[in-house]
């Protein structure tokens, strides 16, 4: 026992020198908080270190710790900052930590190239690279084409029809985009219509996806990155856009922000001028998730699907409305949760 | 649905598959002893037994598809998610059997018992005593840790969610957090949770730590005199199939191409240099978890009163979220903010996560080996004769430190691919290898990704193998 306990405490010792040593040799290090997938941001971020010879350390947010989330954690972390820069895979939680004072202005010379909608005016946050809300159809079972979708939407039964858990992620985004546009006591009747017809809710949009995907489901409603996910798998399925009732579209772009009292602020201007450039977003374009541009970029760079998109998010709606909605319809959705 | 809905549909789950896995047990159990009598491989059990070292991640991503195929009956949902928790909980059934020291309660001493035949409700609770103290007595403490298995369990349950099913409380108590609803509520929600697993824990410890025999073959002789009933045979080995095909052979044979594909690719690929270098932080982390649970509860077990050892656990029962939230919430505090980035809370809260798991398997295996064997073994080793005294130091292997081992590795296996604490503790700079794989497998299915699947469940086990290899040898 004794010689167990004395390993262990040798064990235990090293461990913690080891995890002092190298938080202190990377205390130099930019730190990032990452929402947008690992697969497709960590290439974005190893370029920049090779460009800049900034060493970086990434968290991700992970799809276990949808619970906490990146956010949460910088709400919480907010006295005392670990993370230099916040790059989101959506912009309504960043317009939330501005208003939580937690982000601090940067006016990047690169946001110039942004459009107005998808930035902040004083620098809080810059949207780059967009995903858009769409409705993913099995090809095999629906013509995919807006009315054909529209009418299949119209019928008394939607159990063939998928939809992600509205309190996570994007769900929630459209959530709150159809509150700020239609009114929260209008969306309840439209979600509690969704439901009395049978509609199926999945856990989140990669298995509203999935549905879709095998047959179980003709529609579901998911983003961009996850139908081409399955499209690039030859999958039979193809996107047609959601539109709000007033006919727009709903871009999602990622935002870009710096924290307020962060450790590294002038490598973090660097990063974020790095990725509100337009080989950024060009690369982003041609990744996996197919990101679509929504600033000036070489149209020849940009592959032949995603330039159809970016036809679709020139009718994106503007999220700032929907930011003032989003911890409304989180609220109704507790409660509905809670039975209360 | 409502949490204390919610929370008696988990639990009443959770007995009906202990319970089933319970009785389809017994006729395997009499096997099992038969086979040790004759010395034979024990086949059945064995299969029993696989679908524990399969992880849940793995499980549930490779079921998550599978279950959109019911045609979203939540009776069907509901029923494959018991069946793959059968096959977990069948698994445990087994290894109790083989850590659950028998009793000093004989066949012929119940027969007694039976021959008295006093019907009295107080006759009657004392047969049923000595039938969980006797013959039953391992079947009682792995039906107690199967519905705390069931109980406990969210990996599978979220990833096969549709339509809310299957319910679990784990599953909604994630949800409601990220619904923003307060820690505090959310502590208070997991309060009768807490309370259902302490009353399970404290009767698993309670028949644990009864009155046991030092002669393995008393229990064991009781089932093999039994006759057995062939139709029981056959519905269990049956069962026990089953749960072999999809819990093992189905992840494995879906897995396996790609995976084997995936290592070839990173033998010639520098990422293999990465990704060991990340499973083993990974593993040292967990380990250090694992070692340290594992000594506390060796402490406490031997040191406190039962009072102290159930008030120690209790903080371990609470659903990995509300832990991991806790402990980030006193890491942030002013007091303890310098230590938030290191991996300090992580190591704090897989050790309280693991603690329970550490007595139970603490407790077992000192009921299991006797003092007077290894007092007796340590006596032998200090014979003049260099044979002798090789023979007493493999005595004290098997008597005392290969018991430590295999709880060490058992911990340690809990702790790397359990993803909530992992995820939510971590520190910036170390991303368990449990997380990636996570996200990763969001994305579906690629040949690196299950190259780096088999890689993180053969590395830690083939770690510990080696060292504990090292540890026999320096010992002897």
């Amino acid at each position: 026992m004794k010689f167990r306990s004395l390993l262990f405490v040798l064990l235990t010792a090293g461990i913690l020198w080891y995890s002092s040593r190298s938080s202190h040799s990377q205390s130099n290090r930019l730190v990032i908080y990452c929402a947008h997938d690992a697969t497709y941001a960590q290439p974005v971020l190893d370029d920049f270190t090779k460009q800049t010879g900034i060493e970086i350390n990434v968290r991700f947010d992970e799809e276990s710790n949808k619970s906490l989330g990146l956010t949460n954690l910088l709400i919480a972390e907010k006295d005392q900052p670990r993370c230099d820069v916040f790059w989101n895979n959506q912009t309504l939680g960043t317009i939330r930590l501005q208003n939580e004072g937690v982000l601090q202005p940067y006016l990047s010379p690169n946001a110039k190239r942004i459009p107005d909608t998808f930035k902040d005016p004083h620098g809080f946050w810059t949207g780059f690279a967009a995903r858009l809300r769409i409705y993913i159809v099995n090809t095999d079972l629906l013509e995919p084409t807006e009315d054909k979708v529209a009418q299949f939407l119209a019928q008394p039964d939607l159990s063939k029809v998928a939809i992600a858990k509205p309190i996570f992620g994007t769900t929630l985004s459209h959530y709150s985009v159809l509150a700020a546009e239609l009114g929260l006591e209008s969306l309840k009747l439209w979600h509690h219509d969704l439901h009395e017809r049978g509609i199926r809710e999945a856990r989140g949009n990669s298995m509203a996806k999935d549905l879709v995907v095998s047959g179980s489901c003709t529609v579901g409603f998911t983003d961009t990155d996850d139908a081409f996910a399955a499209i690039d798998r030859n999958a039979a399925v193809a996107m047609v856009p959601i539109r709000t009732p007033g006919g727009s579209t709903i871009c999602m772009p990622n935002s870009v922000a710096m924290i307020k009292d962060c450790q590294h602020p002038d490598q973090a201007k660097q990063l974020i001028d790095f990725l509100l450039s337009e080989a950024v977003e060009v690369s982003l374009a041609n990744g996996g998730a197919r990101q679509i541009p929504i600033g000036k970029v070489n149209a020849d760079l940009v592959p032949a699907d995603v330039q159809k998109l970016q036809t679709w998010a020139l009718d994106g709606v503007s999220l700032e409305p929907a930011s003032q909605q989003n911890e409304n319809v989180l609220d109704w959705l507790r409660s509905e949760m809670m039975g209360e | 649905m409502s949490f204390s809905l919610v929370l008696c549909w988990s639990l009443i789950r959770a007995i009906v598959v202990s319970t089933f896995a319970a009785a389809c047990y017994v006729p395997v159990r009499r096997s099992l002893a038969s086979h040790s009598v004759n010395r034979a491989i024990p086949w059945w059990p064995l299969f029993a037994v696989a679908p524990l070292l399969i992880p849940d991640l793995l499980l549930g991503f490779t079921y998550r598809l599978a279950s959109t195929s019911f045609d979203f009956s939540p009776i069907t949902t509901e029923l494959f998610y018991g069946l793959l928790l059968l096959t977990k909980v069948l698994g445990i059934q087994v290894v109790c059997q083989w850590l659950v020291p028998p009793s000093t309660v004989s066949a012929s001493s119940i027969h007694l018992w039976k021959l008295t035949r006093q019907k009295s409700w107080s006759g009657q609770r004392t047969h049923l005593r000595l039938l969980l103290s006797g013959p039953y007595r391992s079947v009682a403490v792995g039906w107690t840790l199967g519905v705390l298995w069931c109980f406990q369990e969210f990996e599978t349950a979220a990833l096969l969610q549709i339509e809310q099913h299957p319910i679990a409380w784990t599953v909604w108590l994630f949800d409601a957090k990220a619904a923003n609803e307060p820690l505090a509520n959310c502590l208070i929600l997991a309060c009768p949770a807490i309370a259902i697993q302490g009353v399970l824990i404290v009767v698993c410890l309670a028949t644990l730590m009864g009155r046991t025999s030092g002669d393995n073959n008393v229990a064991v002789n009781t089932d093999s005199e039994r006759p057995s009933n062939s139709y029981g045979h056959v519905a269990s080995r049956i069962v026990i199939s089953l749960g072999f095909v999809f819990a093992v052979a189905g992840p494995l044979l879906w897995n396996s191409a790609i995976g084997i594909q995936g290592l070839w690719e990173f033998t010639s690929t520098a990422t293999l240099r990465t990704n060991v270098q990340h499973i083993a932080k990974s593993t040292l982390v967990a380990g250090l978890s694992a070692i340290g649970s594992w000594l506390l509860a060796r402490w406490l077990f031997r040191t406190c009163s039962h009072r102290i050892m159930v008030a120690a656990v209790l903080p371990g029962l609470l659903s990995p979220l509300v832990l991991s939230l806790l402990l980030l919430s006193v890491f942030l505090s002013p007091v303890f903010r310098t230590l938030y980035d290191s991996l300090l809370p992580l190591v704090i809260a897989q050790m309280v996560w693991l603690l329970p798991r550490a007595l139970l398997l603490c407790v077992a295996f000192d009921r299991r080996i006797q003092s007077e064997q290894i007092y007796s073994a340590r006596l032998l080793q200090r014979s003049s004769a260099s044979d002798v005294r090789k023979q007493a130091g493999r005595l004290i292997w098997v008597l005392q430190h290969r018991p430590a081992w295999i709880s060490v590795t058992i911990l340690l296996v809990m702790a790397f691919w359990e993803v909530t604490i992992n995820s939510i503790l971590h520190p910036v700079s170390m991303t368990p290898t449990v997380c990636t794989l996570y996200s990763q497998m969001h994305f579906g299915h690629s040949e690196a990704l299950a190259g780096q699947t088999v890689l993180a469940i053969v590395f830690p086990l083939l770690a510990l193998a080696l060292l504990a290899q090292i540890w026999k040898l320096v010992r002897q």
